[in-house]
């Protein structure tokens, strides 16, 4: 009870009494790629959920409103940076279901499990540098929530 | 512009940005989440147009929260936590015993927002 009170008063407080800071430290948000690995083999590391290339004036203006690809994205950078941090178990099973809500049945039909890393990015003179920053273990896809 | 009409007028805006995040948050495939923000639209109809005034606020405030709960923090970060901010201090408001306690709520609100657009959106 006093726990539930406690992470009650933890999640409220930062609402009611906001600081306006909204970012501690400053630093690259990590990438997310993803892989699928089957029996024999281990397919190579796709991003997830890249950038468009580019957008047209009307989709611009109408994803000021209506976007909710974005804002779902938006959530998976906010528990990449969680998987690191404490209850990063917790963050990294939202993840795991995230990831595998957004790939199409035909691409899971040979796979067994699903891994995922986060690489971030960054410019060293003209080129730019990726850097893995955490690999997850292989998860046997039956084990990932909601599937 | 009086008091109650900045009142309403939070209500009816804030009611419109929590519905669009709401319905589109219904894309979401985990039927939890499914049920909290279907309510979450459905409430905050009633806050824009005022019907069943009473418990849309209070209703609006426990699913807000249900969510963080959820999630274990925000979903869509600052703005979660901006609507929560607005909703407690729409809901002390109204609950607020005295006129001058309900002003300092809605106060504390208009102070809180200034800061915010100051300090990060400026």
């Amino acid at each position: 009870m006093a726990g539930a009170i406690a992470r009650a008063v933890n999640l409220l407080l930062p609402a009611i009494i906001p600081s306006w800071n909204f970012f501690d430290v400053i630093t690259p948000s990590p990438r997310i790629e993803y892989r699928l690995i089957g029996v024999t083999t281990a397919n190579d590391w796709i991003e997830f959920r890249p950038r468009p290339k580019g957008l047209s004036l009307a989709q611009r203006l109408t994803r000021l409103v209506w976007n909710p690809s974005w804002n779902e994205t938006l959530f998976t950078v906010s528990l990449s940076e969680r998987v690191m941090q404490d209850d990063g178990a917790f963050a990294e099973d939202l993840l795991f279901n995230r990831i595998h809500n957004d790939l199409p049945a035909s691409v899971l039909l040979n796979a067994n499990a699903l891994q995922f890393r986060l690489v971030t990015v960054y410019r060293a003179g003209k080129h730019l540098e990726r850097e893995e920053v955490y690999r997850s273990t292989e998860r046997p896809l039956e084990e990932v929530q909601g599937a | 512009m009086t008091y109650e009409f900045a009142v309403h007028l939070t209500e009816v805006l804030l009611g419109l940005a929590l519905f669009i995040a709401s319905v589109e948050h219904l894309a979401a495939r985990s039927t939890k989440e499914q049920v909290i923000y279907g309510a979450r639209a459905t409430a905050s109809i009633w806050l824009m147009t005022g019907l069943f005034s009473l418990i849309a606020l209070p209703l609006l405030w426990a699913l807000s929260f249900a969510a963080l709960w959820l999630f274990r923090g925000p979903y869509n970060g600052g703005s979660d936590r901006m609507a929560m901010l607005i909703l407690t201090c729409l809901l002390l408001t109204k609950l607020a015993p005295t006129t001058q306690l309900k002003e300092l709520a809605f106060g504390y609100l208009s102070l809180q927002v200034i800061l915010s657009y100051s300090f990060r959106g400026g």
